[in-house]
């Protein structure tokens, strides 16, 4: 019985004495744990402040490039199908605001750090983009003017044949009319027939329908010139004025 | 009672707002401002035919300038631009562009000839422009399919048909010869009395063609007088007509000559001198000297306010008219005119009455008058009406 007790005693100590131990393990492990767990928190802390203030910014400015390059590649095609200058100086000047905030969002992207390499290439090709897109705009304006002048020149052959009309058909009218009839003036008396009716003056008709034939081609000829088509028009300004390419792609 | 200073401002902004819509909607109308309507003419000032457009002109312009002088039409001034195509149809696309997208004009106005037409009214059809009272008698421009397009004055087949129905039953005149400009107008006319011929079992004796603005004419004179003709259907502009008239009279080839509305009557007087006696014109507005009809007196009175001492003629009287009957559509339309209620209010109105002068249109009748007055060079250059055709005297 004697016995029986003390070893249920020794026992206790050795329950006591692990529990004492595992207490002080569950404590050592939670205190080393709230260690690491500070230590942890502290390095996410560090990352999301890099994420927020170089990562976030960066994406948001690279978002914000894309957005505006998007807006202004869209442009080139309206600007090129501009009809009349109204219309080209409303787009010049929607263009414009886009180049703007383009600009602004390159800007903020370069005054970030650690991105240099990247941001000095999209500044290239933005740089690209705009020229195209001001070369767009010059040429569209050339275009205007070379309608301009189209226009002109068409009235001016117009003029032309019609003054030709005006001089030969008249001239022939004349010389047939006299040939046949001998009246030359509506105030004069006929000549006699011997002198109109002869081969000089069927000559000289005949020389006159000539010119004036040779003269009705030669200003048709002037007048399919005006018969080129507007893209024909198009691309010889622009093999005159070729806008730049982008090295690799586009923004 | 006063409202709340926050249903105040409500009020306010909605009256704003109302405001900005509507100046903004009519500021969407091509032509139209809040002081004036801007309106287009593309005709011959120079040329062969520009007698024409100078006198159709100086009749919208008298009109124009009494609507302004009483204030305008619903407030707004009415201005006229006009551009010179020399009776050329390349010239008259190219004003007709200009006059609706540079300029851009609420309508067309007055525009001369039938060629030119032809060119013009596609282009202002397509941007839905109206194109009002043209100086051409062209069966084309009747037809239905052209929605922007309102004749005032009766056809060339008409014309035509009234011509030969006169030589025929005054006369039984059957050798009729026709001279034609070699173009649309021309070939109009030649169509319309070939047309009258037809119905009537007949056709023409023998024809002459001329080149348009020239006065090339003494070929079609050569093979004209072959036939030897009882009479002759001049189709053409006044000089070249004058041309052939006074040729014919000088080599002794004097048969009927009649000619129809578009030769432009005082100006064929001015250029024949007393050569011009006997022959017929139909016209296609009343007289302008008429004593008893209202809208002659007016266009007198109106002409010499607007041009002193300028002579009352039959092409500006019809310009005149052209005005008035702009004038009087867009008082139907309102304060807020549009192109479409400018073409609408003509078409739905039961009759317009221009001063005594009426005109009927309908859904697809776009002429509105059918009427033809035949009138003869009399003595001193003056127009006589007739009811009949005479044999000319021997001269």
């Amino acid at each position: 019985m004697k016995s029986a007790l003390k070893s249920l005693l020794d026992k206790r100590y050795q329950i006591s004495t692990q529990l004492y131990l595992s207490i002080g393990a569950a404590a050592s492990l939670t205190v080393i744990a709230s260690v690491v767990a500070w230590v942890s928190f502290g390095f996410v802390g560090e990352v999301q402040n890099r994420v927020n203030e170089g990562t976030v910014p960066f994406l948001a400015s690279a978002f914000g490039i894309a957005q505006e390059s998007t807006a202004l590649v869209a442009a080139a095609p309206r600007l090129a199908a501009v009809v009349n200058p109204d219309i080209l100086d409303q787009i010049a000047t929607e263009v414009a605001k886009d180049q703007e905030a383009f600009e602004t969002a390159l800007a903020a992207l370069i005054h970030q750090e650690g991105n240099e390499e990247i941001s000095l290439r999209i500044k290239k090709l933005g740089e690209v983009l705009i020229e195209n897109l001001n070369a767009i705009k010059r040429l569209v304006l050339q275009r205007f003017d070379l309608t301009d002048l189209r226009d002109t020149l068409q009235l001016q052959l117009t003029w032309v044949r019609k003054e030709l009309n005006n001089v030969m058909v008249p001239a022939i009218d004349d010389q047939l009319f006299y040939a046949m009839t001998g009246y030359s003036k509506i105030d004069e008396a006929p000549v006699p027939r011997e002198k109109h009716f002869s081969e000089e003056g069927f000559n000289l008709y005949r020389y006159i329908a000539g010119l004036r034939s040779d003269a009705t081609i030669a200003t048709q000829l002037l007048a399919t010139a005006f018969s080129v088509s507007d893209a024909a028009s198009s691309s010889r300004c622009a093999s005159a004025s070729k806008p730049r390419r982008a090295v690799s792609g586009g923004v | 009672m006063s409202l709340p200073l926050r249903i105040r401002r409500a009020f306010i902004l909605l009256a704003a707002a109302i405001i900005c819509s509507a100046s903004g909607a009519q500021a969407a109308v091509p032509g139209v401002f809040p002081d004036r309507i801007l309106f287009g003419q593309s005709a011959a000032f120079t040329g062969p035919a520009s007698a024409l457009g100078e006198e159709m002109r100086l009749g919208v312009e008298a009109a124009f300038r009494t609507a302004n002088e009483r204030g305008g039409v619903h407030g707004r001034r009415l201005e006229l631009t006009s551009l010179d195509d020399a009776y050329e149809p390349e010239a008259a696309i190219l004003n007709t562009r200009r006059l609706i997208e540079q300029s851009k004009v609420f309508a067309l106005i007055g525009a001369v000839g039938t060629p030119t037409s032809r060119s013009a009214t596609p282009v202002a059809a397509k941007a839905n422009v109206p194109y009002i009272a043209p100086f051409t008698g062209a069966a084309f421009l009747r037809d239905p399919k052209w929605k922007n397009v309102i004749n005032l004055r009766a056809s060339y087949f008409q014309e035509t048909e009234e011509i030969v129905d006169r030589l025929l039953k005054d006369l039984d005149v059957k050798k009729i010869a026709v001279l034609y400009q070699n173009d649309s107008f021309g070939l109009a006319g030649y169509r319309g009395v070939r047309r009258a011929l037809e119905r009537r079992n007949l056709k023409p004796a023998v024809t002459g063609v001329y080149p348009r603005n020239t006065t090339a004419v003494k070929t079609a004179l050569l093979d004209i007088r072959r036939a030897d003709p009882g009479a002759v259907v001049l189709v053409g502009a006044y000089k070249p007509v004058a041309s052939f008239i006074a040729w014919a009279r000088h080599t002794g080839f004097n048969p009927i000559f009649v000619t129809i509305s578009f030769v432009g009557s005082n100006a064929l007087v001015r250029e024949l001198g007393p050569a011009g006696v006997g022959i017929y014109v139909t016209q296609v507005v009343p007289f302008p000297t008429m004593e008893n009809l209202e809208i002659a007196a007016d266009y007198r009175r109106d002409l010499e306010a607007h041009k002193p001492g300028a002579t009352p003629s039959f092409v500006s009287f019809e310009g005149y008219m052209a005005g008035r009957l702009a004038i009087r559509a867009l008082e139907l339309c309102g304060r807020k005119p549009d192109r479409n209620c400018l073409l609408k209010s003509l078409r739905r109105a039961a009759t317009i009455d221009l001063g005594g002068f009426k005109l009927h249109y309908g859904k697809d009748d776009n002429q509105g008058s059918d009427a033809v007055f035949l009138t003869v060079v009399g003595e001193g250059g003056r127009y006589i009406p007739t009811k009949k055709i005479r044999q000319p005297e021997k001269r």
